[in-house]
């Protein structure tokens, strides 16, 4: 009897237990990745924005033709297009995945999102080069696709675009397929459309949305942002429900999977619900992620890293804590411009005095903890026409030299020579920097003045030719150095491109524009070596150094960032046994 | 006379010890215009954010130079600042006040008018328009400084010289066949003045702090050491653990600041009529 009570009392206790647990988990909150943005969004107009921060945010929402590999290095695959079209005279027949829905909102009839068709695909190109909505990327397709320069001038006639007008480049065949015709021979055509800012829009949000529409982005994306307030201190993400079966892929290389373990396979976005945090002070940063309230929070341009790294290595303290640094070369280039419409730059002998006066490996010491590769010229390391072998002897630090070079320009301890304005923008890192250049100038008798601008007037002093000097950091837009190296190509002088410094010179021009006749890559990354070594050799610029991307990550999310790609998010994982064993130890 | 300065400092040891300090800061300040000291401030003399010590007792910024030497420049700036801009403040204030009070009429309205509008813009707001406006520099400190701070002595000098005007004393200058400028700076000013000093100092105070806020936020002098551009750079430098340049740049200002409050308080005291005869 007495057996059998408590063999009773046995089956009664595990069935409390087991439907305490079930009730529990049923009422468990999917979990939520608490993230931070360091910066204000403005808006999420893909083609108003221009900084890395926003296109985040959008391409977790919208999505382009093709995207970059996330595992594999600077390799394209598709994304909303079925595959990678193949060219045939000069043009590409791109046919879309079928299926494709955009999220449920309602500027789509009866709420309902509704099937990505090509003609999306042209809209979003033509809105792209809409001169009246003032688009900052057109320079992207600036002369490439054939009858849109002629397209954007007549709708500059009239009041209202006509998006219905017929472009010779952008041929509807059917509901999935579009053909887009270029004017020359166009080897960036994967690169442009997998560009951050080539998402594809419905034009139904344009019109219901008006001037709204960078508050309420409507896209494709594994995301969407119900309420988007550029006020608010957050941006809160759910998942997009007509986002269609996407996998985290199981081929990704040896050594990553392990990390991502637990992911392969899984249906993206892997994490339902994000929080984004807009914390713009460090230490406000740096104390939510030790209370864990936030997962990961970025310290590339911070200098808080000095007190959390040390030899490239996280400090022990946090190590201990199970956190982890997630460290990546950046794919950009730091440098102080000259005027060369100012007449005493064009000195090359004092040019070269500037850049060997100014000690690098100092300024890397100083400002980024060793964590930051010193430039030798314009490329990049990871980008191909990176020479890792080549030391440009104007990057030295030699102050005799570079004292030598002063006098033979003319200039003997900096005698007659103009005080030297130094634009940067506000702010006390950059301000910091812009001392240490200014004390380094010193030692040789070179006196700078520094004029600290707010990020937009200081763009504008840049456009407008007003400065000396300017400081200015180039991320590349795809992989590939032509993109970095047309800031010095003559026809690219400010206004009609991005040649701030106003450089010319013959040889370097005539390099560049053989690039686009070379189909052969090899051939081409001698041309970019040789006009990188161009560049070392006749100093443009003081070309200063290439950045690290530092995220500093709780232990129990898989963090992935790569140059290129920028809708990442939705690889993250959060390792919920893990977080909870963090959070009980806490 | 003697008697009478004197009589300002008895028994009142905090006022003794303000005025000890103020003179300290001025000395300094004169000392380090003329190059006396803290010339080569801009020199490294340690390593980087070393933290006070013998050698520098004050510590290192972040290029191993001496924080003390650029709490001296420092120093220079902020009371070039304070001196520069309640000297032009007492300039324009004294004399538009007085005409104004002194004339009447259209010309004290068209005072009137200026100096309300003036006022009616907040000076945070004002002080960054003209800053850019102006080049930046310790040049468009002084003017933007100036420009708002003559208005509130303007007021008060102007509220006394009506006053004063209807006064016997001046009626009897009338009669006398005294001339205007006679009566304006024969009789009326001296009996205003006390105004125009107190004032003076408080101005002083306020265009130091002034200057701290707008180097803090990036719109003052960027060329040469200031208490506010300290402040800044502790802003990346606290999470650090670098409190030296903080901690010294404001004490510094807290001093300043404190020093002379006590010294306008005593000044009103001692100067006002209807406080000194209480």
């Amino acid at each position: 009897m007495l057996k059998k009570l408590s063999f009773l009392l046995l089956i009664a206790f595990l069935s409390i237990i087991t439907t305490i647990y079930l009730h529990k988990n049923k009422h468990k909150k999917p979990a939520t990745l608490n993230l931070v943005s360091l910066h204000k969004i403005k808006t999420l107009d893909p083609i108003l924005c221009i900084d890395t921060h926003s296109f985040i945010h959008i391409n977790s929402v919208y999505e382009t033709l093709f995207k970059y590999d996330p595992f594999q290095k600077n390799e394209i695959k598709p994304c909303l297009s079925k595959n990678l079209p193949i060219k045939e005279n000069n043009s590409y027949v791109i046919k879309l995945k079928k299926g494709v829905k955009f999220q449920n909102d309602e500027c789509f009839s009866e709420g309902k999102g509704r099937e990505l068709k090509s003609h999306d695909i042209k809209f979003s190109i033509l809105r792209n080069a809409d001169p009246n909505l003032n688009g900052k990327h057109f320079w992207l397709l600036d002369g490439k696709i054939k009858g849109l320069n002629r397209w954007r001038k007549n709708q500059r006639k009239k009041n209202q675009t006509d998006y219905n007008e017929e472009v010779e480049g952008l041929k509807i065949i059917d509901d999935y397929t579009i053909k887009i015709s270029f004017e020359g021979d166009n080897r960036q055509f994967y690169q442009i459309f997998a560009s951050p800012f080539s998402v594809i829009i419905p034009k139904e949000a344009q019109d219901y949305y008006k001037k709204d529409f960078g508050n309420s982005p409507v896209g494709t994306g594994p995301y969407e942002i119900k309420k988007f307030d550029p006020q608010s201190n957050k941006i809160v993400y759910s998942k997009n429900s007509n986002y269609r079966d996407e996998r985290f892929p199981t081929e990704i290389p040896e050594n990553l999977k392990l990390k991502f373990k637990n992911s392969l396979g899984k249906t993206l976005p892997l994490v339902d619900n994000i929080i984004v945090h807009i914390v713009t002070e460090t230490s406000t940063r740096l104390l939510k992620f030790k209370n864990r309230e936030v997962d990961a929070i970025n310290i590339t341009n911070d200098n808080i890293n000095f007190s959390l790294i040390k030899d490239g290595k996280l400090i022990s303290d946090l190590e201990k804590k199970g956190i982890y640094l997630y460290n990546k070369n950046e794919v950009n280039t730091s440098y102080i411009g000259f005027n060369f419409n100012n007449k005493i730059f064009n000195n090359i002998k004092l040019r070269r005095a500037i850049s060997l006066a100014f000690d690098r490996k100092k300024y890397n010491k100083l400002f980024y903890n060793d964590n930051s590769t010193t430039a030798q010229s314009m490329i990049p390391p990871s980008i191909e026409g990176y020479e890792k072998k080549y030391i440009n002897p104007y990057c030295a630090y030699d102050v005799e030299r570079a004292k030598q070079l002063l006098e033979e320009a003319g200039y003997p301890q900096g005698k007659g020579l103009p005080k030297i304005t130094l634009d940067i923008r506000s702010g006390t890192i950059y301000r910091q920097k812009a001392i240490f250049f200014k004390e380094c100038m010193r030692e040789i008798g070179i006196e700078i003045k520094i004029r600290t601008n707010p990020f937009s007037e200081l763009l504008n002093r840049i456009f407008k030719g007003n400065f000396m000097l300017f400081d200015l950091n180039w991320q590349l837009d795809f992989p590939d150095a032509e993109n970095i190296l047309q800031l010095f190509y003559s026809k690219h002088i400010t206004p009609n491109g991005f040649n701030f410094t106003r450089f010319k010179n013959e040889k370097f021009d005539e390099l560049y524009e053989k690039i686009n006749l070379i189909s052969d890559q090899e051939r081409r990354i001698i041309l970019y070596e040789e006009m990188n070594r161009i560049l070392g050799d006749l100093v443009p610029a003081i070309f200063l150094n290439h950045k690290n991307h530092l995220v500093l990550c709780q232990p129990w999310i898989s963090y992935i960032w790569t140059p290129f790609n920028f809708d990442l998010i939705q690889y993250i994982d959060i390792d919920d046994t893990i977080k909870q064993k963090f959070q009980i130890s806490k | 006379m003697r008697n009478l300065e004197l009589k300002i400092f008895h028994n009142n040891k905090i006022l003794v010890l303000a005025t000890l300090i103020l003179s300290i800061f001025f000395v300094v300040a004169i000392l380090s215009y003329s190059g006396i000291i803290a010339s080569n401030w801009y020199q490294q003399v340690g390593g980087s954010y070393d933290s006070p010590n013998i050698k520098n007792i004050f510590g290192t910024d972040i290029f191993g130079r001496s924080v003390l030497a650029k709490l001296i420049k420092g120093t220079e700036t902020a009371i070039s600042i304070g001196f520069v801009v309640s000297s032009i403040a007492i300039i324009i204030g004294l004399s538009l006040g007085l005409i104004s009070g002194y004339f009447g009429g259209i010309i004290d309205e068209f005072i009137v008018w200026l100096y309300t509008t003036i006022a009616s813009i907040p000076n945070i707001i004002l002080l960054i328009a003209f800053t850019f406006i102006l080049e930046k520099g310790i040049m468009s400190v002084y003017i933007a400084l100036a420009m708002t701070r003559w208005v509130e002595i303007c007021r008060l000098i102007r509220a006394e010289v009506i006053k004063q005007k209807s006064k016997d004393y001046i009626q009897a200058s009338i009669a006398i066949g005294a001339s205007h400028f006679r009566r304006i700076f024969y009789h009326i000013l001296p009996n205003v003045i006390h105004i125009a000093i107190i004032q003076f100092s408080l101005v002083f105070q306020v265009s130091i702090k002034s200057e701290v806020i707008l180097s803090y936020l990036g719109l003052g002098e960027q060329n040469q050491p200031s208490w506010g551009l300290m402040i800044n750079d502790a802003k990346v430098e606290i999470i650090r653990g670098v409190w030296w340049q903080l901690v010294f740049a404001t004490i510094a200002m807290f001093l300043i600041v404190l020093s002379f409050n006590i010294v306008s308080d005593a000044l009103r005291d001692f100067l006002d009529p209807k406080l000194r005869n209480k």
